[in-house]
Protein backbone atom coordinates (compact mmCIF):
# COMPACT_ATOMS: atom_id res chain seq x y z
CA UNK A 1 0.00 0.00 0.00
CA UNK A 2 2.88 2.65 1.03
CA UNK A 3 4.65 2.05 -1.91
CA UNK A 4 6.93 5.04 -1.51
CA UNK A 5 8.48 5.88 1.87
CA UNK A 6 6.82 9.33 2.62
CA UNK A 7 3.33 8.41 1.91
CA UNK A 8 2.35 7.28 5.49
CA UNK A 9 3.45 10.55 6.84
CA UNK A 10 1.80 12.91 4.52
CA UNK A 11 -1.40 11.18 4.80
CA UNK A 12 -1.32 11.24 8.46
CA UNK A 13 -0.23 14.85 8.40
CA UNK A 14 -3.37 15.27 5.72
CA UNK A 15 -5.62 13.51 7.47
CA UNK A 16 -4.99 15.97 11.03
CA UNK A 17 -5.06 18.87 8.36
CA UNK A 18 -8.63 17.86 7.70
CA UNK A 19 -9.46 16.71 11.10
CA UNK A 20 -8.12 20.76 11.99
CA UNK A 21 -10.12 22.00 9.13
CA UNK A 22 -13.65 20.94 9.91
CA UNK A 23 -13.28 21.88 13.36
CA UNK A 24 -12.36 24.87 12.09
CA UNK A 25 -14.94 24.84 9.99
CA UNK A 26 -17.55 24.32 12.64
CA UNK A 27 -16.33 26.06 15.06
CA UNK A 28 -16.36 29.17 12.81
CA UNK A 29 -20.12 28.65 11.61
CA UNK A 30 -20.66 28.47 15.71
CA UNK A 31 -18.70 31.76 16.11
CA UNK A 32 -21.36 33.25 13.06
CA UNK A 33 -24.15 32.06 15.35
CA UNK A 34 -22.58 33.39 18.40
CA UNK A 35 -23.54 37.05 19.46
CA UNK A 36 -19.92 37.59 21.27
CA UNK A 37 -18.53 37.43 18.17
CA UNK A 38 -20.87 39.72 15.96
CA UNK A 39 -19.60 42.94 14.77
CA UNK A 40 -21.01 46.26 15.66
CA UNK A 41 -23.44 47.04 13.31
CA UNK A 42 -24.88 43.87 12.98
CA UNK A 43 -25.13 43.60 16.77
CA UNK A 44 -26.84 47.29 16.42
CA UNK A 45 -29.33 46.16 13.44
CA UNK A 46 -30.46 42.73 15.47
CA UNK A 47 -30.95 44.70 18.46
CA UNK A 48 -32.98 47.34 16.53
CA UNK A 49 -34.84 44.49 14.96
CA UNK A 50 -35.92 42.80 18.29
CA UNK A 51 -36.51 46.65 19.83
CA UNK A 52 -39.31 46.87 16.84
CA UNK A 53 -40.56 43.67 17.28
CA UNK A 54 -40.96 44.10 20.77
CA UNK A 55 -43.07 47.12 20.41
CA UNK A 56 -44.88 45.21 17.79
CA UNK A 57 -45.56 42.63 19.89
CA UNK A 58 -46.87 44.80 22.85
CA UNK A 59 -49.03 46.50 20.72
CA UNK A 60 -50.57 42.92 19.48
CA UNK A 61 -51.08 42.48 23.31
CA UNK A 62 -52.75 45.56 23.56
CA UNK A 63 -54.92 44.76 20.47
CA UNK A 64 -55.65 41.46 21.81
CA UNK A 65 -56.82 42.51 25.27
CA UNK A 66 -58.89 45.06 24.14
CA UNK A 67 -60.31 42.40 21.66
CA UNK A 68 -60.82 40.11 24.32
CA UNK A 69 -62.65 42.61 26.86
CA UNK A 70 -65.03 43.34 23.88
CA UNK A 71 -65.82 40.03 22.86
CA UNK A 72 -66.33 39.11 26.65
CA UNK A 73 -69.14 42.26 26.59
CA UNK A 74 -70.62 40.91 23.93
CA UNK A 75 -71.15 37.90 25.80
CA UNK A 76 -71.90 39.05 29.00
CA UNK A 77 -74.37 40.87 26.93
CA UNK A 78 -75.63 37.86 24.70
CA UNK A 79 -76.05 35.51 28.25
CA UNK A 80 -78.28 38.41 29.90
CA UNK A 81 -80.19 38.78 26.87
CA UNK A 82 -80.44 34.31 26.70
CA UNK A 83 -81.39 34.87 30.17
CA UNK A 84 -83.96 37.33 29.77
CA UNK A 85 -85.32 35.35 26.56
CA UNK A 86 -85.48 32.31 28.92
CA UNK A 87 -87.60 34.01 31.52
CA UNK A 88 -89.96 35.48 29.32
CA UNK A 89 -90.42 32.15 27.59
CA UNK A 90 -91.13 30.41 30.38
CA UNK A 91 -93.32 33.05 31.85
CA UNK A 92 -95.12 32.78 28.22
CA UNK A 93 -95.44 28.88 28.54
CA UNK A 94 -97.18 29.32 32.18
CA UNK A 95 -99.42 31.80 30.80
CA UNK A 96 -100.49 29.41 27.70
CA UNK A 97 -100.06 26.58 29.61
CA UNK A 98 -97.64 24.82 27.42
CA UNK A 99 -95.93 23.47 30.31
CA UNK A 100 -96.81 21.15 33.54
CA UNK A 101 -96.54 23.62 36.56
CA UNK A 102 -96.56 22.74 40.42
CA UNK A 103 -96.81 24.74 43.31
CA UNK A 104 -99.04 25.78 46.44
CA UNK A 105 -102.80 26.76 46.36
CA UNK A 106 -106.13 25.82 46.66
CA UNK A 107 -108.42 22.87 46.17
CA UNK A 108 -111.78 23.07 45.90
CA UNK A 109 -113.76 19.68 45.47
CA UNK A 110 -117.49 19.68 44.76
CA UNK A 111 -118.29 16.05 45.88
CA UNK A 112 -121.99 14.05 43.78
CA UNK A 113 -125.34 15.39 45.69
CA UNK A 114 -128.88 14.81 44.57
CA UNK A 115 -130.20 17.73 46.18
CA UNK A 116 -128.62 20.67 44.77
CA UNK A 117 -127.74 21.77 41.37
CA UNK A 118 -124.37 22.51 40.74
CA UNK A 119 -123.85 23.43 37.00
CA UNK A 120 -121.50 24.88 34.60
CA UNK A 121 -121.73 28.58 35.10
CA UNK A 122 -121.47 27.73 39.11
CA UNK A 123 -117.15 26.26 37.56
CA UNK A 124 -117.01 29.44 35.84
CA UNK A 125 -117.66 31.81 37.83
CA UNK A 126 -115.56 29.81 40.14
CA UNK A 127 -112.70 30.07 38.10
CA UNK A 128 -113.30 33.57 37.32
CA UNK A 129 -113.05 34.23 41.05
CA UNK A 130 -109.73 32.28 41.86
CA UNK A 131 -108.03 34.38 38.65
CA UNK A 132 -109.69 37.83 40.63
CA UNK A 133 -107.76 36.42 43.33
CA UNK A 134 -104.62 36.06 41.90
CA UNK A 135 -104.30 32.43 40.95
CA UNK A 136 -101.93 31.83 38.46
CA UNK A 137 -102.70 28.26 36.60
CA UNK A 138 -106.09 26.67 37.35
CA UNK A 139 -107.09 23.32 36.17
CA UNK A 140 -111.09 22.23 36.46
CA UNK A 141 -110.89 17.77 36.77
CA UNK A 142 -107.75 17.91 35.61
CA UNK A 143 -108.13 19.64 32.36
CA UNK A 144 -105.43 23.07 32.54
CA UNK A 145 -107.61 26.10 31.99
CA UNK A 146 -106.40 28.41 29.24
CA UNK A 147 -107.30 31.12 27.45
CA UNK A 148 -108.94 28.81 24.83
CA UNK A 149 -110.99 27.10 27.48
CA UNK A 150 -114.53 26.25 26.62
CA UNK A 151 -116.73 25.55 29.07
CA UNK A 152 -120.14 24.88 28.28
CA UNK A 153 -123.14 22.72 29.30
CA UNK A 154 -124.25 19.25 27.52
CA UNK A 155 -127.60 19.36 25.68
CA UNK A 156 -129.46 18.45 28.75
CA UNK A 157 -128.02 20.65 31.23
CA UNK A 158 -127.59 17.33 33.18
CA UNK A 159 -123.49 17.74 32.82
CA UNK A 160 -120.75 20.34 31.81
CA UNK A 161 -118.50 19.69 28.48
CA UNK A 162 -114.69 21.57 29.01
CA UNK A 163 -113.15 21.40 25.36
CA UNK A 164 -115.26 18.89 23.94
CA UNK A 165 -115.09 16.54 26.68
CA UNK A 166 -118.33 16.05 29.32
CA UNK A 167 -117.51 15.96 32.65
CA UNK A 168 -118.55 14.33 35.93
CA UNK A 169 -119.15 14.84 39.49
CA UNK A 170 -117.40 15.15 41.60
CA UNK A 171 -115.82 18.33 40.18
CA UNK A 172 -112.34 19.38 41.54
CA UNK A 173 -110.88 22.76 40.52
CA UNK A 174 -107.16 23.32 41.37
CA UNK A 175 -105.65 27.29 41.38
CA UNK A 176 -101.63 27.23 42.39
CA UNK A 177 -101.48 30.82 44.11
CA UNK A 178 -100.61 31.97 47.00
CA UNK A 179 -103.44 29.74 49.35
CA UNK A 180 -104.59 32.00 52.16
CA UNK A 181 -104.83 34.97 49.80
CA UNK A 182 -106.55 32.46 47.25
CA UNK A 183 -109.09 31.20 49.47
CA UNK A 184 -109.74 34.90 51.28
CA UNK A 185 -110.75 35.97 47.79
CA UNK A 186 -113.24 33.48 47.20
CA UNK A 187 -114.51 33.08 50.32
CA UNK A 188 -116.00 37.20 50.70
CA UNK A 189 -119.51 37.52 52.06
CA UNK A 190 -121.84 37.36 48.86
CA UNK A 191 -118.83 36.32 46.73
CA UNK A 192 -120.00 32.91 44.51
CA UNK A 193 -118.69 30.61 46.98
CA UNK A 194 -120.45 31.93 50.14
CA UNK A 195 -123.89 31.62 47.45
CA UNK A 196 -123.63 28.26 46.91
CA UNK A 197 -123.00 27.37 50.43
CA UNK A 198 -125.32 29.09 51.80
CA UNK A 199 -128.26 29.55 49.42
CA UNK A 200 -127.78 26.52 47.15
CA UNK A 201 -126.77 24.48 50.20
CA UNK A 202 -123.89 23.07 47.99
CA UNK A 203 -121.32 20.58 50.12
CA UNK A 204 -118.09 22.68 49.08
CA UNK A 205 -114.84 21.55 50.35
CA UNK A 206 -111.89 24.10 50.20
CA UNK A 207 -108.62 23.02 51.08
CA UNK A 208 -105.00 24.82 51.22
CA UNK A 209 -102.36 22.53 50.00
CA UNK A 210 -98.83 22.63 49.87
CA UNK A 211 -98.02 21.54 46.19
CA UNK A 212 -100.55 20.84 43.38
CA UNK A 213 -99.18 19.66 40.61
CA UNK A 214 -100.99 21.00 37.50
CA UNK A 215 -100.93 19.03 33.31
CA UNK A 216 -99.99 21.11 30.57
CA UNK A 217 -102.78 21.99 28.26
CA UNK A 218 -102.70 21.78 24.34
CA UNK A 219 -101.36 24.77 22.82
CA UNK A 220 -102.82 26.14 19.95
CA UNK A 221 -100.73 26.24 16.20
CA UNK A 222 -101.29 29.95 15.26
CA UNK A 223 -102.24 29.41 12.02
CA UNK A 224 -104.89 32.96 11.04
CA UNK A 225 -104.05 35.07 13.56
CA UNK A 226 -100.96 37.03 12.81
CA UNK A 227 -98.89 39.54 14.76
CA UNK A 228 -99.45 43.03 13.81
CA UNK A 229 -96.01 45.00 14.38
CA UNK A 230 -97.24 48.14 16.04
CA UNK A 231 -96.79 51.00 13.22
CA UNK A 232 -94.86 53.88 14.13
CA UNK A 233 -96.02 56.35 16.03
CA UNK A 234 -96.93 59.53 13.61
CA UNK B 1 0.16 10.42 -5.09
CA UNK B 2 -3.73 10.24 -3.84
CA UNK B 3 -3.52 8.78 -0.58
CA UNK B 4 -2.92 12.29 1.03
CA UNK B 5 -6.09 13.53 -0.73
CA UNK B 6 -8.09 10.60 0.37
CA UNK B 7 -6.67 10.83 4.12
CA UNK B 8 -7.78 14.81 3.82
CA UNK B 9 -11.23 13.78 2.68
CA UNK B 10 -11.24 11.11 5.24
CA UNK B 11 -10.14 13.60 8.09
CA UNK B 12 -12.84 16.08 7.53
CA UNK B 13 -15.37 13.41 7.24
CA UNK B 14 -14.25 12.45 10.62
CA UNK B 15 -13.94 16.25 11.93
CA UNK B 16 -17.91 16.70 10.85
CA UNK B 17 -19.02 13.20 12.61
CA UNK B 18 -17.63 14.48 15.93
CA UNK B 19 -20.58 15.23 18.08
CA UNK B 20 -18.73 17.84 20.15
CA UNK B 21 -17.87 21.19 18.64
CA UNK B 22 -15.03 23.89 20.04
CA UNK B 23 -16.28 26.79 21.85
CA UNK B 24 -16.45 30.08 19.62
CA UNK B 25 -13.24 31.34 21.63
CA UNK B 26 -10.85 28.45 20.55
CA UNK B 27 -11.90 29.64 16.67
CA UNK B 28 -9.11 32.59 16.91
CA UNK B 29 -6.08 29.37 18.26
CA UNK B 30 -7.53 26.79 16.07
CA UNK B 31 -7.08 28.87 12.93
CA UNK B 32 -3.71 29.16 13.63
CA UNK B 33 -2.42 26.07 14.25
CA UNK B 34 -4.21 25.40 10.91
CA UNK B 35 -1.96 27.78 9.26
CA UNK B 36 0.91 26.33 10.79
CA UNK B 37 0.13 23.19 9.86
CA UNK B 38 -0.94 23.83 6.37
CA UNK B 39 2.50 25.33 5.63
CA UNK B 40 4.35 21.56 7.37
CA UNK B 41 1.84 19.40 5.03
CA UNK B 42 3.09 22.04 2.20
CA UNK B 43 6.43 21.84 2.70
CA UNK B 44 6.07 17.72 3.12
CA UNK B 45 4.97 18.15 -0.44
CA UNK B 46 7.36 20.15 -1.56
CA UNK B 47 10.12 17.38 0.21
CA UNK B 48 8.61 14.90 -2.06
CA UNK B 49 8.98 17.19 -5.13
CA UNK B 50 12.33 17.86 -4.32
CA UNK B 51 13.06 14.58 -3.35
CA UNK B 52 14.26 16.05 -0.16
CA UNK B 53 11.60 14.40 1.94
CA UNK B 54 11.60 13.16 6.10
CA UNK B 55 8.69 12.07 7.74
CA UNK B 56 10.35 12.76 11.08
CA UNK B 57 10.52 16.46 10.45
CA UNK B 58 7.12 16.51 8.99
CA UNK B 59 5.45 14.85 11.86
CA UNK B 60 7.45 17.25 14.14
CA UNK B 61 7.40 20.29 12.00
CA UNK B 62 3.25 19.57 11.90
CA UNK B 63 2.27 18.86 15.47
CA UNK B 64 4.93 21.58 17.52
CA UNK B 65 4.30 24.03 14.71
CA UNK B 66 0.82 23.88 15.26
CA UNK B 67 0.75 23.29 19.31
CA UNK B 68 3.37 26.41 19.83
CA UNK B 69 1.61 28.86 17.00
CA UNK B 70 -1.69 28.40 18.93
CA UNK B 71 0.03 28.51 22.07
CA UNK B 72 1.71 31.84 21.00
CA UNK B 73 -1.78 33.61 20.14
CA UNK B 74 -2.79 32.39 23.79
CA UNK B 75 0.36 34.16 24.97
CA UNK B 76 -0.49 36.87 23.33
CA UNK B 77 -3.81 37.09 24.44
CA UNK B 78 -2.35 36.78 27.72
CA UNK B 79 0.05 39.57 27.64
CA UNK B 80 -1.80 41.85 25.66
CA UNK B 81 -0.37 41.68 22.29
CA UNK B 82 -1.34 40.81 18.97
CA UNK B 83 0.66 37.93 18.16
CA UNK B 84 -2.12 36.60 16.52
CA UNK B 85 -1.27 38.98 13.39
CA UNK B 86 2.53 37.76 13.67
CA UNK B 87 1.58 34.16 13.12
CA UNK B 88 -0.84 34.61 10.65
CA UNK B 89 1.85 36.89 8.70
CA UNK B 90 4.61 34.28 8.89
CA UNK B 91 2.88 31.19 8.25
CA UNK B 92 1.44 32.77 5.49
CA UNK B 93 4.49 33.98 4.00
CA UNK B 94 6.18 30.48 4.34
CA UNK B 95 2.80 28.82 2.75
CA UNK B 96 3.31 31.38 -0.33
CA UNK B 97 6.74 29.90 -0.50
CA UNK B 98 6.20 26.18 -0.22
CA UNK B 99 3.36 26.70 -2.87
CA UNK B 100 6.10 28.82 -5.33
CA UNK B 101 8.85 26.00 -4.79
CA UNK B 102 5.98 23.34 -5.29
CA UNK B 103 4.74 24.84 -8.24
CA UNK B 104 8.32 25.24 -9.90
CA UNK B 105 9.21 22.10 -9.40
CA UNK B 106 5.68 20.33 -10.75
CA UNK B 107 6.37 23.02 -13.96
CA UNK B 108 9.89 21.77 -14.20
CA UNK B 109 8.73 18.12 -13.72
CA UNK B 110 5.48 17.57 -15.79
CA UNK B 111 5.66 20.56 -18.11
CA UNK B 112 7.66 20.46 -21.58
CA UNK B 113 9.63 23.32 -21.82
CA UNK B 114 7.81 25.75 -24.01
CA UNK B 115 11.08 27.35 -25.85
CA UNK B 116 14.57 26.31 -26.51
CA UNK B 117 16.44 25.86 -22.90
CA UNK B 118 19.08 28.75 -22.83
CA UNK B 119 21.80 28.85 -21.13
CA UNK B 120 20.77 29.42 -17.54
CA UNK B 121 19.75 26.35 -15.51
CA UNK B 122 17.21 28.23 -13.51
CA UNK B 123 14.14 30.10 -14.93
CA UNK B 124 12.15 33.25 -12.26
CA UNK B 125 8.69 34.25 -12.97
Amino acid sequence: MFRKKWQLTLSIAFACLGLLLSLQFRTHKAMIDDLNYQSNETLATIARNLQTQYYQLIQEVWDLRTQLKLLEQNADQNKTALEALTRERQKLNTAIGATPVEGPGLVITVPENEESYFGYQDVVDIVNELWNAGAEAVSVNGFRVTNNTSLLPNEDYSAMVLNGIQLSAPYVIKAIGEPAALEKGISIPSGIIDKLISLFKVPLEIQQVDKINLPAANVLDFNYAQTVTAPATK
Amino acid sequence: MWLPVLALILGFMVGQTFAFTLPAGFAIYLSVAILATLDSTLGGIKGVMENKYDGVILMSGFFINGAISAFLVFLGDWIGVDLYYVAIFVFGIRIFQNLAVIRREFVRKYVPPARKPDHTTTREV
